[in-house]
């Protein structure tokens, strides 16, 4: 095992000497150069942990904690890149030394430099030159396996009960995170193997890196399953046998069948199973039957050292706890920066030009702090969308339909919570593409379309939100089956024929689906609802076009982010509201003589030849009237990107950032209202769902 | 009529409070804290017993008024009226509620023998909100299920009712 680990830390070494050669020559650091510190001072910090090796875990350490402060493509001040240097150097040591003795060097002088360099640095730095790790003293006659048995002992009979149990499920939890990156990089890897043979060598990387992972936290029965699968895998690249469509459906399943088990170890079940024996049975039954020559595919590839290694983005991990805590954080601190200036007004002093200088700093560092918050709560669609392909791989086997899937704007960013909670409705939107749009194969010739069907999924930034679109080049939605089921559900009554765009809204609605057969991927009347539920719980909303006989294109617009937005303090008689400034059109003071009314009590105003109805925001909520009307009142005109309404209300306040806060599940689903803000007086304010209000309002007018 | 279980599930130390004259009993485990009344900001098209959320330190809690959800009359706050913060835990987390009490008295110890039944007031009272009542010596205590009041489910049971009568007039 500690061969294992020495195998992995020279390649990761030798990358990191190059990316240290061109940082000690003046060149900025690149972000591949950073993500190979990352990986190095990962590796370094678990080696000490599984292996007992204190300096190594303090050095790797170090390195990671300062790594994630690193900005690409910067040039670093002198003092970080000697200290990189130091820490790489006294690494290599420590490795050379462990190698021969099987023991780490003391190297008093090293990590004395390291630890003024991290002092000087500002970063936390454990004096290691006196800790002695009972586990170093083992003799070399034991084995690496039962060193390490003996090392895990000590290390958790020194530690406390409570200490102990921390640090296991630490490690598990390491082992967790890791594993289930491999697993999603492997099932990529695969399903991209048919065009791009070159992918055998990082799907051996990723198996020989579950191996030993595995093997380092004893988990027997992975390592062996991960060790056999290697081995065929091998056989693949040495030109002795030829993938088929048939070995990677066999692969998925084992990746399929790994995910089942690194789930129940992170809920901290067995990592042993009985499944293990079968899945090596099957695994050697392959492996005699991959010897026979079979319905070629793939070419075995022969190994390509010029393949692109898989593109990382340098993606840092964070908990969600940190993160939120940061996001509550740095709400609190806009709220701090509020209240000085809200003293400034209150008591003019003496130096008024140098407590506006501090203000204005105070403003800089709280929306860095805020804008760097929010970044790292970003994450790109990439992960999301990932998962996509598989399964319309799946739906493709089980429907017969051929299928063609083509994912564009992975790069785009979005919350960490969008991406969780968009995975839902994403599936349920591709399967319902699937099984009511594409039509079968034959069908399509008839029509005069290609064989394959097309799912395009795509990813962008519009308007400040988010949109993500997905279409189909089916037959499109059959309206007179949607308005019969909406009949017969009661949502649309017996006599009326409602617009085009909320007959098909109707979908969304709990059970109803159009599929005229209950097939096996969708059509039991759930689904689609899935997708409005979820997207409205991101204060999103979804759009739906369809031309018949050409397909269907739902559209979900998201706002960039649930956290921060740029509002503006609005009156209605005694209450206030943030209305978002993104939604906001146009203000202005309106005559009397230009309001008109309708017959029945509607009101509407002209704008540059448009009409556009009027709604007094304290009737709509209900707000107590004390003032009495005024020849001229002020009009707010906001819209959701296509419908406009014009708000009535007694005064602008000014704007603002505000941190967005939940209601609460009890209150969440209020219309009108997207959640709450607390502000510069600690009073908490509602901050006005635009979509929502102007689907109301609208609801009323038709 | 109260099971044994309901005896034990509202037997136990209980937060006492005073609403209309009347005095109440919360499981003192439900109850996170007690803080003075404030301001409350009120959210718009929900039932009336609802009054609002507050600010309690960075958190938006919801504030629900009793003696409307028990249909009683409403009173204006007085110096002693305070707020109780609830505690519950759902899937999603830990929820905090707020309920206003005309007064908070004291803490007591109910045991299971001194519990008795709901009365049996007939189908046109809701007493649902009370699991049993603890007496004291003379005194009696309406011993409340708080899985009943943070029932947020129930709660826009109510509005769908008190809504459609308000919507009404438009600008």
């Amino acid at each position: 095992m500690v061969r294992a680990f020495l195998a992995e830390y020279r390649e990761a070494a030798e990358s990191v000497s190059k990316t240290l050669a061109a940082l000690e020559a003046g060149q900025p650091l690149t972000t591949e150069g950073r993500h190979g510190l990352c990986r190095l001072a990962h590796m370094l910090r678990n080696a000490g942990l599984f292996l007992g090796f204190v300096r190594l875990a303090a050095i790797g350490r170090l390195l990671s904690d300062f790594g994630p402060d690193i900005v690409p493509d910067t040039i670093l001040p002198a003092t970080q890149i000697r200290l990189l240097v130091a820490g790489c150097e006294t690494a290599g040591k420590l490795i050379s030394g462990i190698e021969t003795t099987g023991q780490e060097p003391a190297l008093v002088t090293e990590l004395q430099t390291i630890g003024d360099l991290a002092h000087e640095l500002g970063l936390p730095w454990e004096d290691t030159a006196n800790l002695e790790w009972p586990a170093t003293k083992l003799t070399n006659e034991l084995s690496d396996e039962e060193k390490i048995t003996r090392l895990l002992q000590e290390d958790l009979a020194v530690a406390s009960p409570k200490k102990k149990s921390a640090a296991a499920a630490d490690m598990i939890a390491i082992f967790v995170q890791d594993a289930e990156e491999i697993l999603d990089h492997t099932e990529q890897d695969l399903l991209r193997l048919e065009r791009e043979p070159a992918r055998l060598n990082e799907l051996l990387r990723h198996f020989h890196t579950l191996k030993g992972n595995s093997g380092l936290m004893g988990f027997d029965g992975l390592q062996q399953v991960s060790h056999r699968l290697e081995n065929i895998l091998q056989a693949f690249r040495d030109g002795q046998a030829t993938v088929t469509a048939e070995h990677i459906r066999f692969f998925l399943e084992a990746v399929d069948a790994l995910r089942r088990r690194v789930a129940v170890i992170a809920k901290g079940g067995s990592a042993e199973s009985d499944e293990d024996a079968l899945w090596l049975e099957r695994i050697d039954a392959l492996r005699h039957e991959a010897a026979k020559p079979k319905e070629k595919i793939v070419p075995a590839s022969k190994p390509e050292p010029a393949a692109a290694p898989a593109v990382s983005r340098g993606n840092l991990r964070v908990s969600v706890e940190r993160l939120d805590y940061l996001n509550d954080l740095s709400g609190e601190l806009v709220i701090a920066a509020a209240m000085v200036h809200h003293m400034s007004e209150c008591r003019p002093g003496a130096d008024v030009e140098q407590f506006n200088r501090a203000l204005h700093r105070l403003d800089l560092i709280t929306s860095e702090l805020q804008d760097t918050v929010m970044a790292a709560r970003m994450v790109p669609v990439e992960t999301t969308f990932r998962r996509l392909t598989r399964l319309v791989r799946e739906l493709s086997d089980k429907t017969g339909k051929p299928l063609d899937l083509q994912l564009t704007g992975m790069e785009t960013e979005v919350d960490r919570r969008v991406a969780e909670l968009m995975v839902d409705p994403l599936v349920h939107m591709v399967r319902n593409a699937v099984d009511h749009g594409i039509e079968p194969a034959a069908e399509r010739r008839k029509a005069g379309k290609p064989a394959t069907g097309s799912i395009r999924i795509e990813a962008m930034h519009r308007a400040g939100e988010v949109w993500i679109v997905v279409s189909d080049d089916g037959r499109g939605l059959q309206r007179e089956k949607i308005l019969a089921k909406a009949r017969e559900r009661g949502l649309v009554g017996g006599a009326t024929t409602p617009a085009d765009e909320d007959l098909l809204a109707v979908i969304f609605e709990p059970g109803v689906s159009t599929a005229e057969t209950v097939t096996e991927v969708s059509g039991r009347g759930v689904g689609l609802d899935v997708v409005k539920r979820n997207v409205e719980r991101l204060r999103g909303r979804v759009e739906v076009a369809s031309t018949p006989g050409q397909g269907t294109v739902l559209t979900v617009k998201l706002p960039l982010t649930l956290a921060v937005i740029h509002g503006m303090l609005v009156r209605a008689e005694a209450e206030q509201y943030v209305l978002p400034i993104l939604a906001i059109r146009e203000s202005f003071q309106l005559e009397s003589a230009n309001r008109h009314r309708t017959p029945g009590q509607g009101e509407f105003i002209v704008v540059r030849g448009e009409t556009i109805p009027l709604f007094r925001l304290a009737n709509l909520f209900h707000i107590e009237r004390n003032s009495s009307p005024s020849a001229a009142e002020l009009v707010t005109v906001i819209e959701d990107g296509e419908r406009r309404v014009a708000l009535l209300l007694d005064e602008l306040l000014g704007q603002q950032r505000v941190v967005v806060k939940s209601l609460g599940d009890a209150l969440s689903r209020i219309p009108g209202v997207a959640g709450a803000s607390i502000l510069m007086d600690g009073r908490v304010r509602l901050i006005l769902d635009v979509p929502s209000l102007i689907r109301t309002v609208h609801g009323r007018v038709t | 009529m109260a099971t044994n279980e309901t005896n034990m599930n509202v037997a136990g130390k209980n937060l006492t409070f005073k609403l209309n004259g009347e005095e109440y009993g919360l499981p003192i485990a439900a109850v996170q804290e007690i803080i003075r009344w404030q301001e409350i900001t009120r959210v718009p098209r929900v039932p009336n017993f609802i009054l609002g959320v507050i600010n309690l330190r960075g958190r938006v809690v919801p504030v629900l008024d009793l003696r409307r959800r028990f249909g009683l009359p409403p009173a204006p706050p007085q110096s002693r009226t305070c707020i109780i913060i609830l505690q519950s835990v759902h899937e999603t987390g830990q929820i905090l509620t707020g309920i206003v009490a005309d007064e908070v008295t004291e803490v007591v110890e109910i045991l299971p023998e001194q519990v008795g039944a709901p009365p049996e007031l007939g189908s046109r009272v809701d007493i649902t909100f009370v699991g049993g009542v603890g007496q004291l010596g003379a005194r009696v205590i309406l011993l409340l299920r708080v899985d009943k009041i943070l029932d947020s489910n129930e709660w826009f049971v109510v509005e769908q009712m008190t809504q459609t009568e308000k919507e009404n007039s438009y600008a």
